[in-house]
């Protein structure tokens, strides 16, 4: 029980991390039903930026400054590099993002190398911060982590339910036409989606940052786990996409902890994990091809 | 719908077109002259390139034989019946293992594993090709990503002498390469070339060859009933099936075919690369397959061979820009000038460069197409080409 306990805690930082990257990718597919090949090069550059700026302000201030100027990126290609191509032809779009995220990567290396980085924690960290619940240790870091998600998260469901940008971007991801016709300036919004999806994936970014140290790589494994919660919980639905990261995060976390102690199950380490979870989530998806959580597609003929 | 939009579009075309440079009625002899120069521009490199270029270079046209091959395969499903998959890569290194495995360990002949690898392939394909029955678009493409990022770890496992097999991390090198035999060292003039040299241009156009039978069949595919199956399932699904367009049965068989298409293509990776390894078929290349794909255009023929082209030197070419003061020769800066690249071709070449290719050729050519004999078709419905139009629009709708 404890062990089992302790996988569990143990899970719950990634699954943040996995549920606001699969956050800023659900926010990118409303916005143009696209899949941004680029969130996890913007992602990387942002905690590249935080991790620039930690060396003159406190690691908090840091991230803010860092989330601030994603946004702003994140705004300038969609303004400059998503804007001008007709909404329902993909392939351009496609070779934006790809170009995008050569790019980005080609300017971190340049600016900040190619080796590794130690990214420190923005909570306590030290051997003894944690609370012992049933002898399994839950620990500050762990718990700061979920809290800033479930902030995030907040801030997100708050932003898209009451405020008038946020009308205006449920709007346009339900119907562009429509929400064009009756006045909404289509543009703007879309590239208000762009800028919170690329904070939400630099705070992904620095969440996860903390474990795994900073190189040009670290986000491209971070991103295929979110892309699979995203799917997971539905593609269009914020909120499945967060249950759908916790349990992708605790069936790796339970697989890897457990396979390791049953014989003949040895070769189930980390990355088959992941295997495990696709298995998982095909035979999900079979049943309920729009996700746990998405809409349910209805065609007209 | 399509058919009036594209008559529409023709007309309008009328007025600029009579002032395009040269002006054929199809089926005339200057028609077929101007083709016959259309197909000589792209021959005489392919013939010429192994007996001008050195080795390295060879086998490099080498790779983008094999990976047109793989493209064209990826086509069938991405282009012409708009279901998103980015697993293809792995159906490629199906192809490639298999053909190292049997010839390494069962002492096969290279070219005798081609038919096993068709029907493994086929059937693998087939078993992928039934959930994509229900599950769609980006949701479809997660399903096969997950293939295309298991593979290279299955072929790790440790347990059931898999690893032993494949050669785990260090993959394998294939135990024969691939000889001239003496009468094509007399058809292809390579007797007085050093061995090495007959057995690179060799190779060569033994894929050459192979990949001419793959394009020419799949070719035959899309031209005919299931190719229009497929298309019509695109382009409007309830549309195909209300029509009588068995729907199942196409996509099964158009993923059976395709993975039969791209593991013919592993097999001559192998062959060109003499080894097999888990990193030529991760998830890097899976992406870069994919952009590949895109850059060279989605549902046209010559898309696949100018995107395997460019597939296997855009990175190549790029890597060696050098503008002193900003940046230096070697810098890793370099890969934002290929990123930059893929920006400006998304913003001059929107549907790839065939398709901006073939923009081009229409200001200066225009074929007038004529009504076959014995044909009770217009002359507004011959023009119509719907398998090059195609967009990924339906893959993601």
């Amino acid at each position: 029980m404890q062990l089992f306990l302790q996988r569990v805690f143990d899970s719950m930082n990634n699954g943040a991390s996995y549920a606001v990257v699969a956050i800023a990718l659900v926010l990118i597919f409303k916005a143009t039903t696209l899949v941004n090949f680029a969130q996890a090069n913007m992602a990387m550059f942002g905690s590249y930026l935080a991790w620039w700026f930690h060396g003159t302000v406190p690691i908090w201030i840091a991230i803010f400054l860092a989330m601030a100027l994603s946004a702003v990126g994140g705004a300038l290609i969609e303004r400059v590099l998503i804007r001008p191509f007709d909404p329902s032809d993909h392939l351009p779009v496609v070779l934006i993002t790809f170009g995008v995220a050569a790019i980005l990567e080609a300017t971190a290396g340049r600016f900040w190398g190619l080796e590794f980085h130690k990214f420190e924690s923005p909570f306590p960290a030290q051997p003894d911060d944690y609370i012992g619940i049933g002898g399994a240790r839950l620990r500050y870091e762990t718990l700061g982590t979920l809290l800033a998600m479930g902030l995030m998260v907040a801030a997100v469901f708050l932003i898209l339910n009451r405020t008038k940008i946020g009308l205006a971007f449920r709007a346009v991801s339900s119907n562009v036409e429509s929400a064009r016709l009756v006045g909404v300036r289509t543009g703007r919004t879309l590239q208000f989606g762009w800028a919170l999806a690329a904070a939400l994936g630099t705070l992904g970014g620095t969440l996860v940052a903390k474990q795994t140290n900073l190189e040009p790589a670290f986000m491209a494994k971070l991103v295929i786990f979110a892309f699979a919660a995203a799917v997971l919980g539905g593609l269009d639905s914020i909120g499945g996409s967060v249950i759908a990261a916790f349990i992708v995060a605790i069936i790796q976390s339970l697989l890897v902890g457990y396979a390791q102690s049953i014989p003949g199950l040895g070769w189930l380490k980390s990355n088959f994990a992941l295997v495990v979870a696709f298995v998982l989530i095909l035979v999900v998806l079979l049943f309920k091809p729009a996700g746990l959580y998405g809409t349910k597609r209805v065609e007209r003929v | 719908m399509s058919d009036l939009m594209e008559e529409t579009t023709t007309d309008a075309d009328a007025p600029k077109a009579s002032a395009a440079m040269f002006t054929f009625s199809e089926g005339t002899s200057q028609h077929r002259m101007f083709q016959l120069i259309g197909w000589a521009f792209f021959f005489v490199p392919a013939l010429v390139i192994p007996y001008i270029l050195p080795n390295f270079r060879v086998s490099q046209f080498g790779q983008v034989i094999a990976f047109s091959v793989a493209l064209l395969g990826m086509n069938m499903v991405i282009g012409y019946s708009g279901l998103l998959s980015i697993g293809h890569i792995a159906f490629m290194g199906t192809g490639a293992y298999l053909t190292v495995i049997l010839v390494n360990d069962n002492r096969w002949d290279v070219w005798m594993t081609l038919p096993v690898v068709i029907i493994a392939n086929f059937v693998f394909g087939a078993l992928l090709g039934f959930p994509a029955l229900k599950i769609k678009g980006l949701y479809l493409a997660l399903v096969t990503l997950a293939l295309a990022y298991t593979f290279p770890i299955l072929l790790k496992i440790d347990e059931w002498g898999i690893a032993r097999r494949t050669g785990g991390d260090n993959g394998k090198n294939l135990a024969e390469a691939v000889k001239p035999p003496g009468w094509a060292r007399s058809l292809l003039f390579i007797n007085g070339r050093k061995p090495q040299e007959q057995q690179a241009i060799y190779q060569y156009f033994c894929l050459f060859v192979l990949a001419l039978i793959c394009f020419l069949i799949v070719r035959n595919i899309i031209k005919s009933r299931p190719g229009r199956s497929m298309i019509a399932i695109r382009d409007n699904q309830i549309g195909a099936a209300v029509s009588g367009v068995p729907l199942n049965m196409t996509k099964v068989l158009t993923f059976a075919i395709s993975a039969a298409v791209t593991g013919v293509s592993g097999s001559m990776l192998a062959v060109n690369l003499n080894s097999v390894g888990p990193t030529s078929f991760d998830f890097n290349y899976a992406i870069l397959t994919i952009m590949g794909l895109v850059l060279g255009g989605v549902a046209t023929l010559h898309g696949n061979w100018v995107g395997a082209l460019l597939l296997v030197f855009i990175q190549d070419l790029t890597s060696r820009v050098s503008i002193p003061p900003i940046i230096p020769k070697g810098s890793p800066l370099t890969r934002a000038v290929f990123g930059i690249v893929l920006v400006l071709v998304a913003f001059f070449m929107p549907g790839g460069v065939v398709s901006f290719a073939t923009k081009l050729k229409r200001k200066f050519v225009r074929v007038i197409p004529q009504v076959p004999k014995g044909s009770s078709m217009d002359t507004a419905t011959l023009s119509v080409d719907s398998s090059e139009s195609g967009t990924l629009s339906g893959a993601a709708r």
